[in-house]
């Protein structure tokens, strides 16, 4: 739905196509069509994906790559232009007994992508772990 | 571009100005304006901002002070409106809705650390300001350590 930039004037007729395009405008805006106002301070983009880098579900992200243990590049389908940050969630096998303390990192974002690696770490060992995490991206 | 409440009456002339005030709502609503409707899962405030504090991209979020290595303390434009007081240690302290956090930090694959930006302090009922701190941990240790890169995602329910 394409966003429609209406401006009337005095004396106008008020058509049956302007009132369609005035509606048609709530979806343009929450769909960020092109030329429409921008929702502020939303989330942009995100995904949900497995072990593997399959996507189980996504908005705004074309692909998820695992590059080697616990590494993925997340690839937005639109590049950012600005600042953005990114949060991101895991769920974990481990039982409640595993002493190890586990998250995500994020190497610095570029336009088009992200790489986050997932970590482990307890008293004697370090190490890097496959997981099935979800990463988000927020712009202002 | 201003939220314009408009109200229509029986009988009433749609002039092109009360149209265009319609149009612009869509702008208004959009960026917040004052009076919009609140828009569900949109973060209250939110802050990207770089290892020494500096705020790249900001709403809500006025300034940040860098403390010591991985303390961040947010100072935001208004106080933190909702939220369970609860009493604790002598005082009372407000629990935010939901916080999100996340980074960047430049290292290498084969760094080994577990790093974590997370909340450092209960915030005070009716402060203006958050504590984060930023620590990363290894079979070796753990360290207070400045992150590269960070975001904080504020989503409160700004009506009781």
């Amino acid at each position: 739905m394409s966003w429609t930039n209406l401006s009337f004037s005095s004396g106008q007729i008020l058509t049956n196509s302007l009132m369609n395009q005035l509606m048609e405008n709530f979806t343009a805006v929450t769909s960020s069509a092109s030329g429409a106002p921008r929702i502020v301070a939303l989330n942009r983009a995100w995904a949900r994906f497995s072990t593997v880098g399959s996507l189980l579900n996504s908005e705004g992200v074309s692909s998820v790559t695992r590059n080697n243990t616990g590494e993925y590049t997340v690839a937005w389908t639109s590049p950012f232009s600005g600042y953005y940050g990114v949060t991101f969630g895991d769920i974990t096998t481990a039982s409640a007994a595993d002493p190890s303390v586990r998250g995500f990192r994020a190497f610095p974002v570029s336009a088009g992508s992200v790489v986050v690696t997932y970590l482990a770490f307890n008293n004697s060992n370090n190490l890097k772990e496959d997981i099935e995490g979800t990463v988000t991206a927020w712009q202002v | 571009m201003p939220f314009n409440n408009v109200s229509f009456s029986f009988g009433q002339t749609l002039t092109h100005s009360l149209m265009n005030q319609l149009q612009e709502n869509f702008t208004g609503f959009a960026t917040d304006a004052t009076n919009a409707p609140q828009f569900l899962g949109r973060a209250d405030k939110m802050v990207v901002f770089s290892s020494n504090g500096h705020i790249q991209s900001g709403r809500g979020v006025t300034s940040i002070t860098h403390g010591a290595t991985g303390q961040y303390t947010l100072n935001m434009s208004s106080t933190f409106s909702v939220g369970t007081l609860v009493y604790s240690a002598n005082t009372f302290k407000r629990s935010v809705p939901t916080v999100l956090s996340g980074f960047t930090k430049n290292v290498a694959y084969g760094d080994a650390s577990v790093r974590v930006l997370r909340g450092a302090n209960a915030v005070l009922a009716n402060s203006g300001t958050y504590q984060m701190g930023f620590k990363a941990g290894n079979a070796s240790g753990t360290a207070n350590e400045d992150l590269d890169e960070g975001c904080v995602v504020f989503l409160e329910h700004t009506t009781v």
